[in-house]
């Protein structure tokens, strides 16, 4: 199952929960089983159907934005913020 | 240069002619200011002299009734976007009503040198003279000029509607909705991120520091000043001509500003006379283009050197409260950060660049950053090479240091005992991926700079190391084969630094040829498909993975067309350096020339194309080693000798890569001893040019000394990193560390020009404390 990191901001969601493990799928649906254990978190994640702006997902290292991304056994995954470069 | 796992490549790491340096020695380039559309007029800006003032009314008669004038706009004019955060367009991570009332003022000026009112004229003394008869009104509010102080309660507010953005993971602030009460706020938004347990971390510690530093204003101090050229049609359709980081964010900001469909919208990019993030978001297109809808007539706007500075920011300046514990041993235990960002007068400092980078060349388990993105009554800030991560990077290095000089420890080994590997947990708790950070700190541990003596009076050595992480991006290009068996690339990112060939070489490699057999050339926002800024460092590796899709398509193709002509199965043709060959057959052979030169009778021409979207975006780090020798009498720093070492991943084509080493390098060295906005009591800018703000020149800098060390990244096809950033993370603490060791005094204030300097050398006369 992946583990999902819940990010420092959202941490008020979550009781406090760092990580959890989720069942494997896209991320659409790790975020839908998130917002199921931590209502909200959906919406603080995704606009619609979108990655709300400024938010990236990490998976394994890689980052994207891609909400029908693979979300594999074993795979690690954050949410982060999206830098602008210069 | 230092070089693990690489491949014997043919072109890459080579050093080609550029293909537009012809063009660009001798003239001939075309720059913003050269396009010359027939029949186009002037347009200029008023813009305002108050730091904050409500505008009252303006009234433009007496400019519109001046012969030669043809056009005359206000923010009236603009179309209405709403600045509201629920009212924001899905994915709009700008918030096109902060950037509209950035473009022309509306109700209100939050800087000097706001743009209030535009005139289209015949002649550029007929638009100054039209300039001089807008009549505005205004009630001079007072301004707010610091970070710190505009989060005080009572500071002056500049957005009465602002609302911080605390409740999604980040977005740029925006206004509250009509049902909310007013916040009276200048924070537009604010995060955390925290691994470990700090306390813990803290209570590991044998020693804790705690200071307070500060960066100013640095403008990025390009040559070129923006210019745009707009065009407006009958039928509705608008074209733009301007050079900028990425013309597709410009025809896409335009339309969202103006509301013009992005399909009417073709920008044509122009070449850039340098950007280093100032040149990625739209500041006078939207401004031609209404002109030219009233007018008729294309309209060209350049600015002056004057208007660079007053409008279109520098990046922020920068408060950063820092605590750090480390044993005895010397390791890292704990690091907490406290970082207010200025964004000028409209949301959007890079803070997060700082929050993300500052700790991560390092294995901190404990840590924790908060960030702020505050309002203050300055223009706008935009991005500036690793925007935030310098001034970040200027605390965490320098308390490094002070560390190793209590330890007694050598600062490289120090941060080679810290350093992240794969598999370190950051701040934001992602694991990195494979890093170079180990090999580059070995890498300028052997350099003949570090290894050698520095001695004499006031003159001291400082190290600091850099992190960044650079950015994907999407990439689309077109590659043609054509009859000489060279190749047209076609690509959608503005050339910078050099990156029409290093795409060039990368196809090259791909396919077997030499550079000088593709010719890349930049296409307008209809000749290409949709490809992302040219920043983040992102060109080389996005570009580069475009280039190596490319080739495969049209290596299949090739095959493909060889299986046909030869009557071949496919699997039995095998294309190699350039060649295509039939498996089993030495007799059928064609080199891609001949095959070439055959493709319009057998078939037709052959197209490639490659739309990409990369995931496997590699960090870079850098360490910079710095000389210098403080007068005791003025407070000078002179640089005495200055090297620069930097993980690129692999340098596809090692000149350019030496090249942004050393400007990076000397932009630093500029930022952190002399270059800063210096502001009147009311607001006003008193250095709005180059005489005044206080630029290196070729006399203030040695020969920057370059080092680059390549650990391949494994998510490019060829490992590139991206380095157009990096190298300017370092600089700061470099030097603030040197001139630590030549006079005793910490330096935690940027620039470190002689006023700052000598005033230290005074504390120490005066008997305050060294650290």
């Amino acid at each position: 199952m992946p583990v999902v990191f819940i990010p420092t901001v959202l941490r008020h969601l979550s009781g406090g929960v760092r990580t959890v493990q989720a069942p494997a799928g896209s991320l659409t649906e790790v975020v839908a089983e998130l917002d199921r254990r931590f209502p909200g978190i959906h919406d603080a994640i995704i606009e619609g159907d979108r990655m709300r702006p400024g938010v990236l997902a990490s998976i394994d290292g890689e980052t994207t934005s891609w909400l029908l991304a693979p979300e594999p056994e074993g795979a690690e995954l954050h949410f982060v913020l999206a830098i602008s470069g210069g | 240069m230092t070089t693990t796992e690489r491949p014997p490549y043919k072109v890459i790491g080579t050093r080609p002619i550029r293909h537009d340096g012809v063009d660009k020695v001798t003239g001939r380039a075309v720059y913003g200011n050269d396009v010359n559309i027939p029949g186009h007029i002037t347009g200029r800006i008023l813009r305002s002299p108050h730091a904050h003032a409500r505008i009252l009314s303006i009234d433009t008669s007496r400019a519109t009734a001046l012969p030669g004038v043809r056009a005359v706009i206000t923010g009236r004019d603009m179309p209405y976007v709403s600045p509201k955060l629920h009212e924001q367009g899905e994915n709009s991570l700008i918030n096109l009503g902060m950037l509209s009332r950035n473009v022309l003022a509306q109700d209100k000026a939050l800087f000097a040198g706001h743009a209030v009112a535009a005139v289209a004229a015949d002649d550029p003394y007929i638009a100054e003279r039209a300039l001089e008869l807008i009549d505005v009104r205004y009630e001079v509010l007072k301004p707010v000029m610091d970070g710190l102080d505009a989060m005080a309660p009572g500071a002056p507010i500049l957005m009465e509607d602002l609302k911080t953005n605390t409740a999604s993971l980040f977005r740029g602030g925006g206004f509250r909705a009509d049902d909310e009460p007013r916040y009276d706020t200048n924070l537009a938004s604010s995060f955390e991120m925290e691994i470990g347990d700090l306390a813990n971390g803290f209570e590991l510690a044998d020693i804790v520091l705690e200071h307070d530093y500060h960066a100013g204003e640095a403008h990025q101090g390009y040559i070129e000043p923006q210019s745009a050229t707009a065009l407006w049609s009958p039928d509705g359709r608008l074209t733009i001509w301007c050079s900028s980081q990425g013309h597709f964010s410009i025809r896409d900001l335009t339309s969202g500003i103006l509301g013009i469909p992005v399909g009417n919208i073709k920008v044509v990019p122009l070449e850039i006379g340098g950007g280093f993030g100032a040149k990625l978001f739209t500041t006078i297109e939207p401004v031609a283009a209404l002109l030219s809808m009233k007018c008729g007539k294309p309209v060209k706007i350049t600015l002056s050197r004057t208007e660079v500075f007053e409008a279109v920011g520098p990046t922020s300046a920068a408060h950063v409260h820092l605590k750090m514990g480390v044993t005895n041993e010397g390791r890292l235990t704990a690091g907490s950060a406290r970082l207010v960002f200025e964004a000028g007068a409209f949301p959007g400092s890079p803070v997060i660049g700082a929050a993300t980078c500052m700790f991560t060349p390092y294995d901190i388990p404990n840590a924790r950053v908060e960030g702020f993105d505050v309002l203050v009554n300055k223009p706008k800030v935009t991005a500036y090479r690793a925007p935030g991560a310098p001034a970040g990077a200027l605390a965490v290095e320098t308390m490094i240091d002070e560390f190793c000089e209590r330890l007694s420890m050598d600062p490289l080994e120090f941060r080679l005992l810290n350093a992240a590997k794969e598999g370190t947990r950051r701040v934001t708790g992602v694991a990195a991926p494979k890093l170079g950070f180990v090999e580059t700190l070995e890498a300028a541990r052997d350099t003949p700079h570090y290894q050698s003596l520095l001695t004499g009076p006031y003159r001291g050595r400082g190290v600091a190391a850099g992190f960044w992480g650079n950015a994907p991006g999407q990439a689309s290009v077109t590659a043609s084969i054509l009859a000489d068996g060279t190749i047209s690339l076609v690509e959608g990112s503005p050339d910078i630094g050099g990156t029409r060939t290093t795409a060039a070489m990368q196809l090259a490699e791909a396919l077997g040829l030499r550079a000088e057999d593709v010719h890349p050339s930049v296409a307008d926002t209809d000749s290409v498909g949709f490809t992302s800024l040219t920043g983040g460092s992102s060109v080389a590796f996005k570009q580069g993975v475009a280039a190596y899709e490319v080739a495969q398509d049209l290596i299949k193709q090739l095959r493909e067309r060889a299986a046909r002509i030869w009557g071949a199965n496919l699997d039995d043709v095998i294309y190699d350096a350039a060649t295509l060959a039939l498996k089993g057959d030495p007799q059928k052979r064609f080199t891609l020339k001949q095959i070439a030169a055959r493709l319009n009778e057998t078939g037709g021409p052959i197209v490639g194309r490659a739309t990409v979207s990369p995931r496997g975006v590699g960090a870079s780090h850098a360490v910079h080693i710095a000389d210098v020798e403080v007068d005791p009498e003025t407070g000078k720093v002179d640089v005495l000798r200055y090297t620069t070492v930097v993980d690129a991943g692999t340098a596809i084509h090692p000149s350019y890569v030496e090249g942004q080493m050393q400007g990076g390098a000397v932009q630093g060295i500029g930022w952190a001893l002399n270059e800063e906005y210096v502001y009147d009591k009311d607001g006003r800018l008193l250095n709005s040019s180059f005489l005044d703000y206080r630029m290196p020149t070729a006399l203030d800098v040695p020969p920057i000394e370059t080092v680059i060390v390549e650990v391949p990244n494994p998510g490019h096809p060829f490992g590139v990193r991206g380095v157009g950033e990096i190298v300017i993370v370092p600089p700061l603490a470099a030097l603030a560390n040197a001139i630590a060791h030549a006079t005793g005094q910490r330096m935690r204030e940027v620039p470190m020009n002689p006023g700052r300097v000598l005033a230290s050398l005074a504390d120490a006369s005066n008997g305050a404390s060294p650290s």
